[in-house]
């Protein structure tokens, strides 16, 4: 009898540590290292998808099921970008964190949106996103944001803590500020300048730092281009001397490097997501290299 | 009946009408209006067949979805499809998705869990024709009347078993020599997933069915189905894919006159190489599900380009040694709204 006592106790332990803290998931991990930045060690935080990953078409597994099943908090990029969290969700039964339950966070709640789209949409524009593009973490200052979201979000599960995080939150917004004043000091000869893109995941980017978008390889997201919309773009790119072309890391190579040997641009390889690159390990250090990558190209 | 899905899909088609005007109306935001989801799927296939000498192009089948929330944790979900044979609901069932938060519930009219592809829709499949297997001992596909309930088992992996009872609608025949229910259907399905790595997903099932024949009045026909299936996905660049699925089935007939057993089964191999084209083949064996024994192989080559998620164009060659014969098939298949699936 006491050994089946022990043997439960052992059995329960895993449960009982768990439940002291709560478990976070997140679909990015942009937001999975701000969740992190916030909570401390008052959370389990997960992530779904890796940051080499495409987040428009990452294939939802049964072993995401697991972790958001067992979830508290359920963060998405929101903006129709990561409905694949959708099934997810769904496939995991857990009411607390489905939309509209307590546990859901759409961190692009209160996120200044750009490229929202005025009129019909429809497919001959491309995969357009109906409520903007939803690639917003690629300014900085929308970390900050986000930063206030996961604070809100965590405090309301757990009050108790609310000093706890709010000291992580004023840190990590702290990190941001000092880092983007040095950003913005390092990017500020681009200022103006014009630079071309894979497509338009880079528009937060180019709009944090005052680039001009000179174009864009698939001028419609998602649709490859046609060799008419390859040739303006390198016709844009010899009459406004563009020095560069940002290619975000999913993006297949052989249209940027066709485009730098018919007009002499530079390829420049930037991470659209903490992880996407060697070296861009949290939210810091991804601005940290794209913000270096970009300048070594253009000086 | 015909007439009264007609006024429904007129009804439907007049929504998204609607909801289209509102698009433009009010730009982007039509998020908050609640209307629900609904989509088109068409589906149109060239067949050559030589065994048959005979060509066909045209729509091979219109499929309308409407879904939506019709309370918090309950769904709704239609599926109206328009075929050769006239106009069909081929799902319409309420999701109970959380049911004392432990279990799911599914009730109305739904494609049976059994194996693997049956409760997909033919349009994501990674091929343009049904596998032998699946003709032979499920008539093309399962889809009836009844409930099932799902539980995801509180494990460290993804174990998710479905148990359901379905009344089957007679007349559904998959073609000559194939096997066609009636009365009760009892299936349950037993499946689990996990990573074997961080780029790598494997999902291995069982299933199993048990059933009436079509003319159970006169031949006391009981019918017993089993199921495996295995999936391997692995996932070595961005973009790309390799996706092993295999399927065996075995039917046990017992009937007035002495019982028989058939086996069936295929095997799918296939590469995405990036966001556009997809290769693979599938390798097809079934014996019959009938009393006179018969038994049937093929092999395919399936190329598939594809323009967005839910717009594809694919070209299938397909080599049968029995009959000695070839067969191609061209598909096209586009999605107009927004359409989602369960987890594949």
């Amino acid at each position: 009898m006491k050994k089946l006592l022990v043997l439960t106790a052992v059995l329960l332990l895993p449960f009982v540590v768990l439940g002291k803290s709560l478990n976070i998931v997140a679909s990015t991990t942009d937001i999975a290292d701000i969740m992190k930045a916030v909570a401390g060690d008052r959370a389990n935080v997960e992530c779904l998808m890796k940051g080499t990953q495409d987040p428009h078409s990452v294939e939802p597994k049964p072993s995401m099921v697991i972790k958001v099943r067992n979830a508290d908090i359920m963060a998405v990029v929101g903006m129709d970008l990561d409905m694949w969290a959708n099934s997810v969700i769904e496939a995991s039964r857990n009411s607390k964190v489905s939309k509209g339950g307590q546990g859901y966070l759409d961190m692009s709640e209160d996120i200044p949106k750009l490229e929202v789209p005025e009129g019909k949409i429809d497919a001959r524009l491309g995969d357009v996103h109906i409520y903007g593009n939803p690639h917003y973490q690629l300014n900085p200052e929308n970390g900050k944001i986000m930063a206030d979201e996961a604070l809100k979000k965590l405090i309301e599960f757990s009050p108790d803590d609310e000093k706890y995080f709010q000291a992580n939150h004023d840190a990590f917004v702290k990190k941001l500020d000092e880092a983007i004043i040095r950003w913005k000091k390092t990017m500020a000869p681009l200022k103006g300048v014009k630079l071309a893109a894979s497509h338009s995941c880079l528009l937060y980017f180019f709009d944090a730092f005052g680039i001009k978008q000179a174009g864009y390889i698939e001028s419609k997201p998602g649709i490859p281009p046609s060799p008419a919309e390859v040739m303006a773009l390198e016709k844009k790119i010899q009459d406004d001397r563009v020095k560069a072309v940002l290619v975000d890391q999913f993006f297949d190579m052989s249209e940027p490097e066709k485009l730098s040997a018919d007009t002499g641009i530079k390829p420049v390889v930037i991470s659209t997501c903490v992880n996407g690159i060697d070296g861009t390990g949290d939210y810091i250090k991804l601005f940290d290299f794209d913000v270096n990558a970009v300048v070594s190209a253009v000086k | 009946m015909k007439n009264k899905l007609l006024f429904l899909l007129l009804l439907c088609l007049f929504a998204s009408f609607v909801r289209a005007d509102d698009t433009q109306n009010s730009g982007a935001k039509v998020g908050p209006i609640a209307l629900p989801d609904i989509s088109l799927i068409g589906n149109i296939i060239g067949d050559y067949n030589q065994d048959t000498n005979h060509v066909t192009f045209g729509m091979d089948e219109l499929e309308m979805v409407i879904a939506g929330y019709i309370y918090p944790q309950i769904k709704a979900d239609a599926v109206l499809s328009m075929h050769q044979n006239g106009l069909e609901i081929e799902e319409a069932y309420a999701d109970f998705l959380s049911l004392f938060d432990t279990f799911s519930l599914r009730a109305g009219k739904m494609k049976v869990e059994f194996g693997k592809i049956n409760k997909l829709h033919s349009h994501v499949w990674p091929y343009a024709d049904v596998p032998l297997v699946i003709n032979n001992f499920l008539a093309g596909s399962l889809s009836e009347n009844g409930a099932s309930i799902g539980i995801v088992l509180p494990l460290p992996i993804f174990v998710k078993s479905e148990t359901g009872l379905y009344n089957v609608e007679p007349g559904v025949d998959g073609g000559p020599g194939t096997l066609s229910l009636s009365r009760e259907l009892y299936s349950e399905r037993l499946s689990a997933s996990f990573d074997p790595t961080d780029s790598s997903e494997l999902e291995l099932a069982t299933s199993g069915a048990i059933s009436k024949g079509s003319d159970y009045p006169v031949s006391r026909d009981d019918v017993r189905l089993a199921g495996a299936d295995l999936t391997l996905k692995v996932w070595p660049v961005n973009y790309s894919r390799f996706l092993l699925q295999s399927e065996a089935m075995y039917m046990k007939r017992e009937q007035a006159g002495g019982a028989f057993e058939r086996w069936g089964a295929y095997t799918y191999a296939g590469y995405t190489f990036n966001k556009f084209v997809d290769l693979g083949t599938r390798y097809d064996w079934s014996e019959n599900a009938i009393a006179q024994m018969d038994k049937e192989s093929k092999i395919s080559g399936i190329f598939t380009y594809r323009m967005s998620e839910a717009t594809f164009a694919r070209f299938q060659y397909t080599y049968s040694p029995e009959k000695k014969s070839n067969e191609v098939l061209l598909q096209f298949v586009y999605g107009l709204g927004p359409h989602t699936h369960p987890l594949q």
